[in-house]
């Protein structure tokens, strides 16, 4: 028994030992096959993967001005934009007073209802005017919140409008978009969150005469919403 | 025995002679610097009033320093040390103005731009600290938005009788763009500096330091 075994092991072993070497332009090939199958590999994990902010980013629903943009936790729909050097504000006392900028209010008109739970914008993590390069403008505080969508509540069922007030320079209006972000909690940051970016439709000529076009004073207070 | 094999003449032996008197040059010439005790650090770049100071994130001019009076509540008046700035976000996020940090209490690597304001000299004192805020066309604001150039004013309130110093002298820290760290790796600007032993109090970088002259203006 022991004596059979240790033949065939000597056996296999000549065996494998007849086997024909593989050729030494094979074996090169072999070797420069995998260096290179590494260096793709290195290469698309350092160019291809995505940044951390994208990879925790929230998942964007895009969509264009006038259209509604569904996700599962809201629906969005951006009615109109308009551009002015004036607006209004309020204090505490509801007292109204003018304020004007060297650079340009962007009015964005906004409505929005919820699918499942009424919720309000956060000034923590506010809807952002993102432009065409990638600049991000919260809205400004220069207004009183009581004039704009954050003091409205978006619910179930209906729709809930309201402005949100940028202040921009002007070279910030082309190609410029609303992403509209849901209030998130600050503690535990929920990234499977849905916003939707929408296009304001503010392309060459239609920026051009909005800033060009832009009201000297828009009121806020006088359109009763 | 000692001779080589193929009997050629023995080379001189110059490496080693060499070598040694190099390193004597080498310690002469650190004993001459000063050794290796570490050197004192350079003073921070002064900047003149009016000049832009490169802050990273911003791009900011001081511009002046005033002893002020200002009309209060009930006809009273407070009389206040502005200091009168013109900040650029060069950003590409909405910045906040914040809070200019406490003298004595340390500094915490902030985000926002008052927190650059490093220290004053003199220190002023005040009861709740200065207030900061952007102002144009006199309307107020906290927001420094990317792209758009205001007027920052930081206002200390003096007591009536106190005498404003001749001049003023800050220290201004700078920005850094990078990640908060190693689980949450968003990237913000954050005020540049050091922690000793990555644990210890955080030490920010004065980038520039600025002597403003205080001058008297009635409002």
């Amino acid at each position: 028994m022991a004596v059979t075994q240790a033949e065939s092991r000597t056996a296999r072993r000549a065996a494998r030992e007849k086997r024909p070497r593989r050729g030494v332009g094979r074996r090169i090939a072999a070797g420069a096959a995998g260096i290179v199958l590494a260096a793709a590999a290195v290469y698309v994990q350092q160019n291809f993967s995505m940044s951390f902010e994208q990879r925790t980013s929230y998942l964007t629903y895009k969509g264009r001005l006038g259209e509604t943009v569904e996700t599962k936790r809201f629906a969005v729909k951006v009615l109109s934009v308009a551009a002015a050097h004036a607006v209004d504000t309020t204090d505490y006392s509801n007292k109204v007073t003018k304020v004007a900028t060297g650079n340009l209010f962007l009015l964005v008109d906004v409505s929005a209802t919820s699918t499942r739970e009424p919720m309000r914008l956060s000034e923590s993590s506010p809807p952002l005017l993102l432009t065409a390069d990638g600049r991000r403008y919260s809205p400004t505080d220069k207004v009183n919140a009581a004039l704009t969508l954050f003091n409205k509540y978006i619910q179930p069922g209906f729709w809930s409008s309201g402005l949100l007030v940028f202040e921009v320079p002007k070279d910030a209006v082309p190609g410029a978009g609303l992403v509209f972000i849901p209030p998130n909690n600050a503690f535990v940051n929920d990234a499977y969150a849905p916003e939707a970016q929408i296009d304001l439709g503010l392309s060459g000529t239609a920026a051009d005469r909005l800033v060009s076009q832009a009201e000297d004073y828009h009121s806020l207070v006088s359109v009763s919403r | 025995m000692t001779s080589s094999p193929n009997g050629a003449r023995r080379r001189r032996p110059v490496l080693v002679p060499v070598a040694s008197a190099l390193a004597v040059v080498g310690i002469g010439v650190t004993a001459a610097f000063g050794g290796f005790t570490e050197a004192p650090e350079k003073p921070p770049p002064t900047a003149s009033p009016g000049e832009t100071i490169d802050q990273g994130q911003f791009r900011t001019q001081f511009i002046k320093a005033i002893d002020t009076t200002e009309q209060g509540d009930f006809g009273t008046t407070k009389r206040y040390l502005e200091l009168v700035l013109k900040v650029t976000n060069m950003g590409k996020e909405t910045a906040s103005v914040g809070i200019v940090p406490e003298p004595g209490k340390g500094f915490r690597q902030s985000t926002t731009f008052a927190s650059s304001l490093l220290r004053t000299r003199p220190e002023i004192k005040t009861k709740y600290g200065p207030q900061v805020s952007v102002f144009s066309l006199g309307v107020e604001s906290r927001q420094l938005h990317p792209g758009i150039t205001t007027t920052v004013v930081v206002k200390y309130e003096l007591e009536p009788t106190a005498a404003a110093p001749p001049e003023i002298s800050l220290d201004v820290g700078s920005f850094e763009y990078q990640k908060i760290g190693l689980r949450d790796q968003t990237h913000y600007w954050m005020l540049a500096g050091e922690r000793e032993d990555d644990k210890g109090a955080f030490e920010p970088e004065v980038a520039a330091r600025i002597t403003l002259p205080v001058r008297k203006e009635s409002a």
